[in-house]
């Protein structure tokens, strides 16, 4: 067990310091301009100087993507159920659901703000488009990709539509509906640093989108390269810390396919 | 019990999986269906449960027709080729999904839910999963199932076409116990003519294109029948029969 957890966490971590190594034997000897690539240990030197803001920002930008989230996993769903339940919605409906999945969210944020302005509900408003399709796309086929025995067995025995519902197509869909989650939650934190890009500004709160921006337009590189790393490490968090959620309520689903 | 006088059924696709059909299913019977691949063995057993209705003939359950007699609550008992459980349900929540279903669900009596447990061997595992459990162990689940509500008419197809041979033969001879027990009567599928033999009353070959029965023939062997009865000259020699039926029916 325990060498096991060496054999996955050396190597990268080895790789990972010998880069910094390099970079910064690079960094040392080239004389680069630190606006123009900063050296780990000045990147290093920024995170604990901002450590605050930086902080502040992840927190922000991590309650943005979970109201996104949330949201893009309630609607998503409701939607899915919709789906589920017509053919005739779920025909005429889905060609503008992928519209979700191809639509450039940067073209269309101008259009965000003129409707929720800059702020809060904008960020999440892209949060949420960003990280529905997932959600809808596995919730509709875990309703409607039912094993055709089980439903003549429930057929036979007269059930009735809300008992196919409930005993039925809701249960099966729970290990589809997991994975659009562990799919959507990644994205809501993507969609909530997008939308912070356009709408982040003028509040009293930032995120790490705007800090992007800021950092970016000032040419503090290193404190940039700080807000890269803060985003790479939220998104992996809510990606692990759902995937574990997913993981619980699988357990109780897994089902060796036949 | 199941009267099916030339009956047809053809697809919307245009596939005609049945034609001029007949065959009789006595009260108390266990009747078992052989034939190549495709003939319209399953088609058949939808028929009689009612899930599917004849294109033409007569199709008579009790004398009333599957609708009638599904719409008398006169419940027939499906058990299909895989063991077809929710995976998220324990053994135990499986066998109560039966009592669940419908305008008035009941509430499954634990009693007979235990006794049903035993009656197939699964008492120690109705906390488990179904994933936890072999592949026969599943299918008395499923069997268990099929039987808890006491239907009179069971159908079976292929139920046992997934397992190995020894598993096979284990759960045949539990289910030809339960059958002497409760005297259900029972149409039963299977690939398998030894099978066919060992457990039936009576075995019909089915033909294909268009699927009709093309033989029948009685097996005379005495109840309660043993392992044993496999070994037997008589039985090696009926079930002989039946294959060359099989093969001529196929070719
Ligand atoms: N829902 C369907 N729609 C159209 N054609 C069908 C349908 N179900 C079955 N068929 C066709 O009807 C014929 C009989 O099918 P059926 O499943 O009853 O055969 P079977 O004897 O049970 O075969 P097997 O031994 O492989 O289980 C086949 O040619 C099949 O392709
Ligand atoms: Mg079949």
């Amino acid at each position: 067990m325990k060498g096991a957890w060496f054999r996955v966490v050396l190597p990268p971590l080895a790789l990972f310091l010998l880069v910094a190594a390099v970079w910064q034997a690079m960094v040392m000897l080239l004389n680069v301009p630190p606006y123009v690539l900063p050296s780990p240990a000045r990147i290093l030197a920024t995170v604990e100087e901002q450590a605050g803001p930086l902080v502040g920002a992840s927190l922000w930008t991590a309650w943005a993507a979970f109201c996104g989230f949330s949201a893009s996993l309630l609607i998503g769903t409701l939607i899915a159920f919709a789906f589920s339940q017509s053919d005739i919605i779920r025909r005429s409906m889905y060609p503008y659901a992928i519209f979700l999945q191809t639509v450039p969210i940067v073209a269309i944020a101008p259009l965000i703000i003129i409707w929720f302005g800059t702020g809060f509900p904008s960020i999440v408003f892209v949060s949420f488009i960003i990280s529905l399709f997932p959600i809808i796309t596995n919730a509709t086929s875990g309703l409607t990709s039912v094993d055709s025995n089980l439903l003549d067995l429930f057929t036979l025995h007269h059930a009735t539509r809300r008992q196919i519902l409930l005993k039925l197509r809701l249960p099966n869909a729970v290990p589809h509906l997991v994975t659009g989650a562990r799919i959507s939650s990644g994205l809501s934190v993507i969609g909530a640093i997008v939308g912070e890009f356009f709408a982040g500004y003028g509040s009293a709160q930032h995120g790490l989108g705007y800090l992007i921006v800021l950092t970016s337009g000032q040419l503090k590189t290193a404190y940039l390269f700080a807000c890269i790393g803060a985003s790479t490490a939220l998104g992996l968090i809510i990606f692990t810390s759902v995937g574990l959620v997913g993981d619980a309520i699988l357990s109780r689903w897994q089902e060796t396919r036949r | 019990m199941v009267e099916a006088r030339d009956i047809a059924l053809h697809y919307a696709t245009g596939t005609v999986a049945l034609s001029g059909l007949s065959l009789t299913l006595r009260r108390h019977e266990f009747a078992s269906i052989v034939g190549p691949s495709g003939c319209g063995k399953s088609t058949l057993l939808r028929l009689v449960a009612g899930l599917l209705s004849p294109t033409s003939g007569d199709l008579r359950i009790d004398g009333m027709s599957p609708a009638e007699s599904r719409a008398a609550r006169r419940d027939v008992a499906f058990v299909f080729q895989f063991p077809t459980l929710l995976p998220w349900r324990t053994v135990a929540g499986n066998l109560q999904l039966p009592f669940e279903l419908g305008a008035e669900p009941q509430c499954a009596d634990p009693d007979r839910l235990q006794a049903m447990l035993e009656l197939v061997g699964l008492a120690p595992f109705c906390n488990a999963m179904p994933h936890q459990l072999s592949g026969g162990m599943q299918m008395r689940a499923s069997l268990a199932r099929a039987l808890i509500l006491r239907p009179e008419l069971i159908l079976l197809d292929e139920p046992f076409g997934a397992l190995d041979d020894m598993t096979r033969q284990r759960l045949n001879e539990d289910l030809l116990a339960l059958w002497q027990r409760d005297r259900w009567s029972a149409l039963f599928i299977t690939h398998n003519v030894f099978e066919a033999v060992f457990l039936s009353e009576r075995v019909y070959v089915m033909g294909a294109r268009p699927g009709r029965v093309v033989a029948e023939f009685a097996i005379p062997f005495p109840h309660p029948r043993q392992a044993q009865l496999r070994a037997e000259p008589a039985f090696a020699e009926l079930a002989g029969r039946i294959s060359l039926a099989l093969r001529e029916a196929a070719s």
